[in-house]
């Protein structure tokens, strides 16, 4: 099977895995579907990523991973600012 | 369907989803049970209630049983007519109340049946309160009503009598409130297991009162004259009680009276007058007549002056008996605290003016060193807070209050001494708390680039590498044959065709390319040779133009990449040679002299790239 379309299966059991436990849960919320997305993706790219090529698709994983630990660093900066107004 | 435009589809529905998500950024939080609502009572998720009566069982059930013991005491005190414990037990009571409030929104309780219970609780809290200040009322009209009696003042004792019913109908109204009220604590206190017997005990007590002022009432009646001797007039006439008649600061005047015509040979009282009470010749409060013709107003004592004071009461051109009210002044207390200066000089004063109770909204003088002066206004809660600037030095600062329209002596409060100086000592913490926006600002901004900066990192590092350190060793195959140079990862380049400049580890001068490809072309033939040749060019172009993985690249993908450099003509050259000993298996002199003649050419225009 393709790097690909394993790497897009893999993904979609993960997020169907946060769904299941975040209703079984009772509580729905995006930031921790969003951080647990991210843990993820960065867990399945570092697995599938090579040492000698980057194949188109590998880079725009790459950016889109990138963009997400942009968002982690805004969720953050958030927490930190309801911490301190508190 | 064309792969464009099903990834435009794919695009397109990606970002409706992402803007829709975008919609939920200021609150995250899609779904909890807690949260979760129902359009009526019936529809109530049992699970929540589960859930929060296991998670809040050790902090809030004693709670809610010190608040249903309160009610019982409170009720039996007002009936006994201990005014100073019930008003203590009140005091507690919504103290607790105050704390479980607290208890409900921290475990997030709200929508509850818990809630519901705190609502009643307040209403009761609310109840008794009024109950207690009716009751006191109602003394006082009772020792009025037999002092009238006694000087045979008919108009005022029927005026005392009516506001007396006014109270009592006021009472048993309260009672009914109450009754309800009570029921929904007892019932949802029933389903926690929590003993439910002193609110009985209070409703009780709160019925057995209600008797007790009824027989009072009877009493009154059957004591009073069968027939007031009133005089006859044909104009309306209002009457005007007061109570007390000597007041200090913060207490509360009771104003009633009684607003009657004569209708052929009855007195009727008549309903919807509007009334003016006079303090000397100022108005304080207007207000109207109820169904029998009987008004009541509280007048708080705040900013009035000590001494003796006429109040009298106006409907029209009616005007009521005058009554004389003496306000005694009382002493005050004015206190300050000075916080230390900043670095632009500026100090905080805040501080407090008390006299029997806060002074509200009254004004305080701030006086630095006897001379500078500078006023600001006490709060709703006889409190003050204002800024003041100082020169550098030391100074000192009291807060005074005087003013004669209150019936309060004035104070002023102990000097504070204040060090304003120049050699400021600049702290961390006085940095801090003068540029806290800025320390913010950099904190905020410092978190995001960091984690911006890790993004970048994440984008460009590579896999197999130490975290910012060198490459991983080459792959075997990598290797140059001859020599100590590695291909990839050089970070040393030497010139192609010099040899006189570094010496090895072992005394001798390192091999120049040529050496190298006459040694290798010796011993292995002029394919290996030519591998060598290609390697050390590449590894020189891949460092030149940042090629991450040249090693994975074709010798004519390598070639491509550098179209824009000088080297870029005379090493695609070399390539077309290179390809044709390397793949093409050509061995032949005059191949090999072409080879020889391009290797030059190539070498010697990255020798003169100026490296």
């Amino acid at each position: 099977m393709k790097k690909k379309v394993l790497f897009a299966i893999i993904m979609f059991i993960w997020l169907v895995v946060i769904c299941a436990f975040m209703l079984l849960a009772h509580r729905v919320d995006l930031e921790i579907f969003f951080v647990l997305w991210l843990i993820g993706i960065l867990v399945i790219v570092e697995l599938m990523d090579t040492r000698f090529s980057l194949p188109s698709y590998l880079r725009y994983i790459k950016y889109l991973v990138a963009a997400g630990i942009v968002i982690f660093g805004g969720i953050v900066t958030q927490k930190v600012l309801e911490i301190l107004s508190k | 369907m064309r792969s464009d435009e099903r990834y435009t589809i794919l695009a397109v529905l990606a970002l409706v989803v992402i803007g829709a998500l975008a919609l939920f950024v200021s609150g995250p939080l899609l779904y909890t049970l807690e949260k979760d609502t129902f359009p009526s009572r019936f529809h109530d998720n049992p699970d929540v209630l589960k859930v929060q009566a296991l998670n809040s069982t050790t902090d809030i059930l004693p709670l809610m049983q010190d608040l249903l013991d309160y009610t019982g005491p409170i009720v039996l005190n007002i009936r006994i007519k201990d005014i100073e414990e019930a008003r203590r037990d009140l005091e507690l009571f919504a103290k607790n109340h105050g704390s479980f409030d607290n208890l409900v929104i921290k475990l997030d309780m709200s929508a509850s049946e818990l809630e519901e219970f705190s609502k009643s609780k307040a209403l009761q809290q609310e109840l008794l309160m009024s109950l207690l200040n009716s009751s006191v009322s109602l003394d006082t009209l009772d020792n009025l009503e037999i002092l009238y009696c006694d000087q045979n003042n008919p108009n005022l004792l029927l005026s005392v009598r009516y506001q007396g019913e006014a109270i009592r109908k006021k009472i048993r109204e309260l009672y009914a409130q109450y009754q309800t009220e009570t029921e929904k604590v007892s019932v949802i206190s029933t389903k926690y297991g929590l003993d439910t017997t002193q609110e009985q005990v209070s409703l009780h007590e709160f019925e057995q009162y209600i008797r007790e002022i009824g027989a009072t009432e009877a009493d009154a009646i059957e004591r009073s004259p069968a027939v007031f001797d009133l005089p006859i007039r044909r104009s309306a006439q209002l009457s005007f009680i007061m109570h007390p008649d000597t007041a200090r600061y913060g207490d509360s005047i009771e104003c009633f009276g009684y607003y009657f015509s004569l209708y052929g040979y009855r007195d009727q009282g008549v309903p919807g007058k509007q009334v003016t009470v006079y303090i000397d010749t100022t108005p304080v409060s207007t207000i109207t007549t109820d169904e029998i013709g009987s008004y009541a107003v509280e007048i708080p004592v705040e900013r009035i002056r000590a001494g003796t004071h006429s109040l009298h009461a106006e409907s029209g051109t009616t005007q009521s008996d005058v009554r004389m009210l003496n306000i005694v002044p009382v002493d005050s207390v004015t206190s300050l605290t000075v916080s230390t200066a900043n670095s632009k000089g500026e100090v905080t004063c805040t501080g407090s003016v008390v006299a029997n109770r806060p002074v509200r909204f009254a004004p305080v003088e701030l006086v630095w060193d006897g001379s500078h002066a500078s006023s600001t206004t006490t709060d709703a809660k006889g409190e003050f807070r204002a800024p003041l600037r100082l020169p550098d030095g030391t100074h000192t600062v009291i807060a005074r209050f005087s003013d004669e329209g209150y019936p309060i002596r004035p104070s002023e409060s102990e000097p504070q001494v204040v060090d304003v100086s120049v050699l400021r000592t600049i702290t961390p913490a006085i940095i801090i708390a003068d540029y806290s926006w800025l320390v913010l600002l950099l904190l905020v901004g410092g978190i995001f680039l960091a984690f911006a900066g890790g993004a970048w990192y994440y984008l460009k590092r590579m896999p197999g590498r130490t975290f910012f350190g060198s490459p991983a060793a080459p792959p075997p195959d990598m290797t140059i044959p001859a020599g100590s140079h590695q291909i990839a990862g050089t970070d040393e380049f030497p010139p192609l065709d010099e040899v006189k400049s570094e010496p090895t580890g072992d005394g001798t001068a390192p091999e120049s390319l040529f050496t190298r490809y006459a040694h290798i072309l010796q011993e292995q033939g002029l394919s290996a040779a030519a591998r060598t040749v290609y390697l050390t060019f590449s590894v020189r172009i891949a460092q030149e133009l940042h090629l991450q993985r040249y090693t994975s690249l074709t010798p004519r993908e390598v070639s491509r990449s550098c179209t824009k450099k000088s080297y870029c003509g005379p090493f695609s050259s070399f390539i077309l040679v290179y390809e044709q000993v390397r793949y093409g298996g050509y061995r032949s002199a005059a191949v090999q002299a072409e080879f020889e003649t391009e290797m030059k050419n190539t070498a010697s225009h990255l020798g003169g790239e100026d490296h």
